[in-house]
């Protein structure tokens, strides 16, 4: 159909558009990153040498809400609730298990995640000087993009560094996707991580495409209903035409070329096979679906995200969805949600690695799970309630866990947080970082630093941590002021 | 909320301080695990940095202002400056530096080898400079000396020596008795230093037709190259730009048709007086704009917000088309004793150091085009102008004791008095000690005539708007270095503003009843501006192709079907349609422009967004075709509603072709010789009526206006 449709537009209805068929040129060339900042300012300065990427494709899991490591990728020793113990008492709220990676253990509870963790490596030691107190949206968006808010200028997230500076892997799929987040508006907070968790400054020619609900696929693929593709050629065809028929200054100016050239860009998206990722349910065998399917749209968006990769996506985030005190954001009853919520992650997880592991993509598929601080023991089950400083360096030597619902990790924890990294030039089956086996749980070996983290990760995808965009006239850098040094012993 | 933060840079940093001070600085965090820090790097110097031969061809094109000055701005004036400078070299301005410190003259000009410039940063004399920082590259040393080896010469303009040593710490005495004005008015204050100017350049005399004094400067330069007087645009090309320059919705097509019927010679100008008088559209117009820039937000940012919600104070001083300087003293200025001060309360931040410095650069950028926010943590790189000192000198006006100065986060336990970053006279006035007193001092210094910056940044905007690009371009980086397009136009513009009370809607109308703003677009003739290549000349002989905001294309989609018209801007609601068209979500950093951009995600939303296909098939005006006996009528209703004009033959056939039923017409030359009968019930069925409108409304000629 679309063919017909091209070969229509070559017989010249459209002069002024014969442009919009040369759809894989970059559409812009400024896109080509700088590379360090500070060679551009004297000349004859050398240029950074380039990166050699172990990874074309990343995955990023989002698990933001703050999740307990001490229950999950950092167990420590296990210690059943008490009535009337201390707060320093409450170490683990599970036991540990062994994993399939000699040494490593998880927490209870992970048991999918165990059987692959001699695919990935854990990073135990992140830990961040500036202390987010109360504000979960201010540690995501420092997560996110590697800058305190506010920065002075809209900084793009990792999703946007990666589309904008890698581009489209497939010519028809685009390079930021983003899965399992409501384009909802009706909430402060959700407009707030809306400005964060995308371009940015890049504008929106880097934005994420939006896949609120993983089986529904990216709505404007798809025609609205009342539409069919004759209609939509016919009205297309016509858009061209009377394009074609305007002025020709108009015709000829480059906006107006580059304008409709997105179009036949977005029009050839639509015809493209990308589509298909989102008949899994149709496509994929029943033991499979079961795997991914956790009864939240998290579990299948790992699935989508599997299904994208392979189709030639860049950069895929999963999320699961942040919403104050609930998910992972717990503040009272931590041991029962974290068990409830370890159900809804393990599988997918796991079986996603699994998944890109037998069909030979995890090699160059770099899958990154994270949130935005750790948890430690909190004085009160309830936010809002705590010091200045949240619960940073509470030993809770003067809590008494009185009842069930204190039992658990409440107190917001930047000073540690961990991150699983799988596949992609990462090392298999290996543990970064150590923390303290008593409150507070600070790192006691290898501290790492976001800039540092983000660094590694963007290495492993072959993007120099000075990578630099300008905007008002400065560079503005990939890594938290360019700082960023990959941390090489976390790659192969 | 518990929301305070330490002090931490959010800026490009990238001097001093990478593993070794990191290291330090999560040392009293972390405990045990860190191995001690590295000594700094160069303290112990290796072998001399060898160095390259000279061409002295090459190093004639050498530049001071362009490589030089910058270079020794990013590696030597954060010791070498102002009245501290190590060994009394002063290196932050030419003069200074030609004058030498405690050696004497550091650059002997034509011998770059006898230079105890070079020598120093090639090692050969101890210390080596820069002290304990990384030594010059091979290729730095080797820019040195073939500047030196070319005579040494100052290239900087005149403008750029006149601003570029304006260095308040180390500016000369001025002897003359310092006037408290703290009990003048902003009114009296403008009255008072106006008569002081010395009045706007003289208007050049040109021979291209000339509608007022904006296009003889435009025009002297056109001659100066021998350019043709390119020719004006058509009456429906500048009735529909002119209502979305000012009011920011297409006309409706009886106001268009009366506008090309009418025959009144100067019914140009006349139609700006009628859409400037629409004072509701014109806010709504504007509103955006101001928004971003001032980081309006409010309520709705979910504990996050930075700034509070300014939009019922730009709506009234907006209506009111209130002297712009009072406007701005008034958000500055706690005190200010206005009717509307109390909606601007809580604009400037201040309670710690990062919020001070960011109201400061904030307040730099918005009113003074000054880009501040590197100076913020370090020395700016990349112009000269900005020491960080200098900016924390202007910062402390807003803080309620002097600022410390923190360099890519380490506090240095120094402390910066108040000083501004304009010599102006009445910049000299003492400093009160209370924070009140502090800002109304800088609300009256901010928009002081005397100010060099003020007027000419928004007159500066004002032109940018409604042209594409500014005379001054970035327009948030007006710099000692870089000359406007037409700096004498800049200067005459600035000037008549101030001498018209700061009245936009008196330099809004100027600009748009120019000859200038009415000319046609000619893609080849427009000018563009390129990053890399600031001082390419603009002549403004087309204006630039700009691309509706999200806020003009949906209030005038919402004009073309009939109906009625809620504006966007007062949805605080954020749709994936919105956001597609570059409206922010939120808006918690200044932002002066939104990026034209054209991008898929932005496509697909036009071509199968439920919000722009219900918005297009709503409204009278699909209904109202479909029921249409005439197909000629529904085509040039069509037209008139959407594009504002008639359609041509060759559209009409076109439209005659896609609108016949049933047939797969649209491709195929457009042949104006078709003659295809016209239907005897009603021609068209709602659905192709609907498409038809679609495509117009994703057309090109809709989404931009030229």
């Amino acid at each position: 159909m679309s063919l017909d449709r091209r070969s229509l537009l070559k017989m010249g209805l459209t002069a002024g558009a014969a442009g919009a068929l040369d759809l894989w040129l970059p559409h812009d060339a400024a896109a080509a990153p700088k590379v360090s900042a500070r060679t551009t300012l004297t000349p004859g300065a050398k240029v950074a040498p380039k990166v050699k990427a172990t990874a074309d494709s990343i995955i990023l899991i989002w698990l933001p809400g703050g999740v307990a490591q001490t229950d999950t990728w950092d167990p420590k020793q296990y210690t059943p609730y008490v009535k009337g113990m201390k707060g320093s008492q409450v170490l683990g709220t599970c036991p540990s298990i062994p994993t399939k990676a000699d040494g490593i253990r998880l927490g209870a509870g992970l048991e999918n995640i165990a059987s692959v963790m001699d695919k990935g490596t854990i990073l135990r030691s992140l830990t961040n000087e500036t202390k987010f107190g109360a504000i979960h949206l201010k540690a995501q968006y420092y997560m996110m993009t590697g800058y305190l808010f506010p920065v002075g200028v809209k900084a793009p997230s990792i999703g946007a560094v990666v589309g904008r500076t890698l581009g489209r892997r497939d010519p028809n799929v685009p390079a930021y996707i983003d899965i399992g987040r409501d384009i909802n508006t009706s909430n402060e907070e959700f407009l707030f991580i809306n400005e964060y968790m995308g371009p940015g400054f890049y504008g929106v020619k880097h934005a994420p495409f939006m896949i609120p609900e993983p089986a529904k696929g990216l709505p404007t693929l798809s025609m609205i209903g009342g539409m069919d593709v004759q209609r939509l050629d016919r009205r297309q065809h016509y858009l061209e035409a009377i394009s074609g028929l305007s002025t020709a200054e108009l015709r000829e100016a480059n906006e107006v070329r580059d304008y409709m050239k997105v179009i036949e860009d977005a029009r050839a998206m639509m015809d493209s096979p990308v589509k298909k990722s989102f008949n899994f349910l149709k496509d994929e065998k029943p033991e499979t679906l079961q795997a991914y399917d956790v009864n939240h749209r998290f579990g299948y968006g790992c699935l989508l995200a599997r299904r994208l990769v392979e189709m030639g996506a860049r950069f895929v985030q999963v999320e699961y969805q942040y919403s104050p005190f609930n998910g992972f954001d717990m503040h009272e009853s931590g041991q029962p949600r974290m068990v409830q919520m370890k159900k809804q992650v393990d599988r997918p997880i796991a079986r996603l690695i699994q998944d890109l592991d037998e069909r030979g993509l995890l090699e160059r598929t770099l899958v990154v799970v994270m949130s935005e601080f750790g948890r430690t023991i909190a004085n009160q089950p309830s936010a809002g309630t705590e010091a200045f400083g949240f619960a940073e360096r509470a030993t809770g030597e003067n809590l008494i866990v009185d009842n069930e619902k204190m039992y658990g990790f409440h107190g917001h924890f930047s000073s540690c947080n961990c991150m699983l990294c799988f596949g992609g030039g990462f090392k298999k089956g290996f543990v970064y970082g150590k923390t303290a086996d008593a409150h507070p749980m600070l790192p006691v070996e290898n501290p790492v630093r976001l800039e540092d983290v983000h660094a590694t990760i963007y290495k492993a995808l072959g993007i120099p941590a000075t990578t630099n965009y300008v905007t008002e006239g400065r560079p503005f850098y990939v890594t938290n002021n360019g700082k960023g040094q990959p941390i090489d012993a976390l790659l192969a | 909320m518990l929301t305070r933060i330490p002090p931490l840079s959010h800026f490009v940093c990238r001097t001093a301080l990478p593993l070794a001070g990191a290291a330090l600085a999560l040392a009293p965090l972390i405990g045990i695990g860190y191995s001690a820090p590295e000594p700094p790097r160069g303290a112990a110097s290796a072998a001399p940095i060898t160095i390259r031969p000279l061409d002295p061809v090459e190093a004639r094109s050498v530049s001071y202002s362009r490589q030089i000055h910058p270079l020794l701005a990013n590696k030597c004036v954060d010791c070498h400056s102002g009245k501290d400078a190590a060994a009394k070299l002063d290196l932050s301005s030419y003069a200074a530096m030609v004058k030498g410190g405690k050696h004497g003259p550091p650059l002997l000009p034509g011998k770059p080898d006898e230079s105890e410039l070079v020598a120093y940063v090639r090692g050969l004399k101890q210390p080596r400079m820069p002290l304990n920082r990384d030594p010059l590259t091979v290729d730095e040393v080797h820019l040195l000396r073939e500047w030196i080896a070319a005579g040494a010469k100052n290239d900087a303009t005149g403008l750029a020596n006149q601003a570029g040593d304006a260095d308040p710490l180390s500016a000369p005495p001025d002897n003359r008795p310092v006037e408290d004005e703290s009990n003048l008015t902003v009114a009296q204050i403008r009255t008072k230093h106006l008569a002081r100017l010395p009045g706007p350049p003289p208007v050049p005399v040109a021979y291209a037709p000339v509608y007022n004094q904006v296009d003889a400067f435009i025009a002297a330069k056109w001659q100066a190259k021998h350019f043709p007087v390119p020719p004006l645009c058509d009456d429906a090309t500048f009735v529909r730009r002119a209502y979305l320059d000012v009011i920011g919705i297409i006309p409706t097509p009886q106001e268009a048709q009366q506008f090309i019927a009418d025959r009144t010679p100067n019914k140009r100008t006349k139609l700006i007086d009628q859409l400037l008088a629409r004072n509701d559209d014109y806010v709504a117009n504007w509103m955006p704009w101001w928004e971003e820039a001032l980081t309006s937000n409010g309520k709705h940012q979910g504990g996050v917000g930075t700034r509070p919600n300014l939009r019922p104070w730009l709506t009234e001083n907006l209506k009111s088309n209130r002297p712009y300087d009072e406007m701005v003293a008034e958000l500055i200025d706690p005190t200010a004793p206005g009717a509307t001060a109390k909606l601007a309360a809580n604009w400037i931040r201040n309670g710690d150091h990062v919020e001070t410095t960011q109201t400061a650069a904030n307040v730099a950028q918005v009113f003074e085009g000054t880009a501040l926010k590197c100076a913020n943590c370090h020395n700016n790189f990349l112009n000269a102008e900005w020491p960080q000192k200098k900016f924390l000198s202007f910062a402390s006006y807003f803080a309620p004791k002097d600022l410390e100065v923190i360099r890519c986060e380490v506090h240095e336990g120094e402390f910066v008095k108040p000083a501004f970053i304009f010599r102006q006279p009445a910049a000299r006035q003492p400093v009160p000690q209370d924070l009140n007193g502090r800002l109304k001092l800088v609300s009256r210094l901010i928009v002081d005539p005397e100010n060099p910056r003020f007027a000419p940044c928004i007159v500066n905007r004002l032109w940018k708007r409604y042209f594409g690009l500014g005379l001054v371009e970035p327009a948030d980086d007006f710099r000692a270095d870089r000359a406007a397009s037409h700096p004498e136009l800049l200067a005459w513009l600035a000037d008549d503003f101030m001498r018209h009370d700061y009245d936009l809607k008196h330099t809004i109308r100027l600009i748009l009843t120019s000859r200038t703003y009415q000319l046609k677009f000619n893609p080849k003739l427009a000018d563009t501006f390129n990053v890399a290549k600031p001082d390419l000349p603009r002549y403004y002989r087309s204006p630039g192709l700009r691309r509706l905001a999200a806020e003009q294309l949906l209030d005038s989609i919402s004009v073309a079907v009939g109906e009625p018209l809620h504006r966007l801007y007062l949805e605080d609601a954020s749709t994936e349609l919105t956001r597609a068209l570059g409206k922010p979500s939120t808006r918690n950093e200044v932002t002066t422009a939104r990026p034209g951009d054209v991008a898929v995600v932005q496509a697909l939303e036009l071509l199968n967004g439920e919000e722009f296909n219900s918005r297009v098939a709503a409204g009278k005006l699909a209904q109202e075709l479909a029921q249409e006996m005439e197909l000629t009528q529904v085509i040039s209703r069509a037209y008139w509603s959407v594009l504002s004009r008639a359609p041509t033959p060759a559209e009409i056939a076109a439209a005659r072709r896609f609108l016949s039923a049933g047939q797969d017409t649209a491709a195929g030359p457009p042949n104006t010789q078709a003659t295809i009968p016209v239907a005897s019930a009603p021609p068209v069925a709602r659905d192709a009526v609907v498409d038809m409108l679609w495509s117009l409304m994703a057309s090109p000629e809709f989404q931009y206006v030229r």
